[in-house]
C-alpha cells in the first residue's frame, strides 16, 4: 500500500484529513473575508458620516479639483499632496474652502483649509498620513454654495499608524 | 526652530507669491504606543491661522491625517509690505507664534 505523506505534518494523506483541511480552509478564509468587509463597511459608514456632517447632505458636483498625489506612495507617514480648485477669486466667486478626506484612515478627516481675498489661488501643498491604499478625496466650498468633490486613488507600501511604535 | 514661515527671495505688490509654512509637532495620533506600551495621547495642531498685518489671509483647521512636522503652503497677494504672523494652537492647548517681514517691491 503507497502512503502519501503530506509536507507540513506527517499525517497520511487520507480522505479524512484531506477533507478536514478543505473545510478548515475554507471556514478560515470566509472568516477572513468577512473580517475584512466588516472592516471595509464600517470605514465606509464612517467616511460618510463626516462627509454628511461637511456638507450637511448638500449634493455633490463630480469633478473641478486637480488633486495630485503620487499614484505610489511609498511611505504612509508622509505623502505629498498638490490640491488646486482652478476658480476665479474675486469678491463675488470664489473658493471658501477645501476639505481633504481619506476613506481607510482610522478618522476620515484630514484637514480644512479657508481661503480669504487675500489668496489670488485656491491651490494648497502639504503632507499627508495613509493608513494602506486608499482613495483621497478632496471637496471644495464656492461662494455660490456649491459643492465639488474629486478623489483620486494611492497605492501606500508602508502604511501609517498600524505600527505599535 | 519650532516654526517658520518661508518667502520667495522677490516678490512684489499685487503679485501672487507662494507662502510655505513649516512647524514642528509630531502630530500625534493617538494610536501610536510608548515603551511602556500605553497609548500617547492625541495632540494635533487643530487650528492655524496666518495674519498680515493682524488681518487673517488664510486659515486652516488639521486632523490626525496630516503628516508629523506639517508643512503647508498656500498662495497669497497683497498691495503692500507688511509683517506675516503664524499662529497655531494644539490639542494640549498650547499656542505659539512665528512672525516674519514681507518685503514686497
Amino acid at each position: 500500500m503507497i502512503k502519501i505523506l503530506s509536507e507540513t505534518t506527517d499525517q497520511p494523506l487520507t480522505r479524512r484529513n484531506c477533507m478536514g483541511r478543505a473545510i478548515g480552509f475554507f471556514c478560515g478564509t470566509s472568516l477572513t473575508l468577512s473580517l475584512a468587509q466588516s472592516k471595509a463597511w464600517a470605514d465606509e459608514q464612517a467616511f460618510q458620516k463626516v462627509l454628511r456632517e461637511i456638507t450637511s447632505g448638500a449634493p455633490l458636483v463630480e469633478g473641478g479639483i486637480e488633486l495630485e498625489t503620487p499614484r505610489l506612495a511609498d511611505n504612509g507617514h508622509s505623502a505629498a499632496l498638490r490640491v488646486y480648485v482652478p476658480s476665479p477669486m474675486s469678491q463675488s466667486n470664489y473658493v471658501q474652502s477645501i476639505y481633504l478626506l481619506s476613506d481607510r484612515n482610522p478618522r476620515p478627516f484630514v484637514a480644512r483649509f479657508d481661503f480669504t481675498t487675500n489668496n489670488p489661488k485656491a491651490e494648497i501643498s502639504t503632507r499627508v498620513r495613509l493608513n494602506g491604499s486608499q482613495n483621497v478625496y478632496a471637496l471644495a466650498h464656492l461662494s455660490s454654495g456649491a459643492w465639488h468633490v474629486s478623489s483620486v486613488p494611492v497605492e501606500v507600501t508602508e502604511s501609517a499608524c498600524l505600527d505599535a511604535s | 526652530m519650532v516654526a517658520r514661515i518661508i518667502l520667495p527671495p522677490r516678490a512684489s505688490k499685487a503679485e501672487p507669491f507662494e507662502v510655505r509654512l513649516l512647524i514642528q509637532h509630531p502630530m500625534e495620533t493617538g494610536f501610536r504606543q510608548d515603551m511602556m506600551g500605553t497609548l500617547i495621547a492625541k495632540n494635533v495642531i487643530h487650528s492655524l491661522e496666518v495674519q498680515l498685518d493682524g488681518q487673517t489671509v488664510f486659515k486652516s483647521s488639521l486632523g490626525t491625517g496630516i503628516a508629523a512636522n506639517p508643512s503647508l503652503q498656500f498662495w497669497l497677494k497683497a498691495e503692500k509690505s507688511g509683517t506675516l504672523k503664524l499662529l497655531w494652537t494644539d490639542d494640549l492647548g498650547v499656542q505659539g507664534f512665528v512672525e516674519k517681514a514681507l518685503k514686497l517691491e
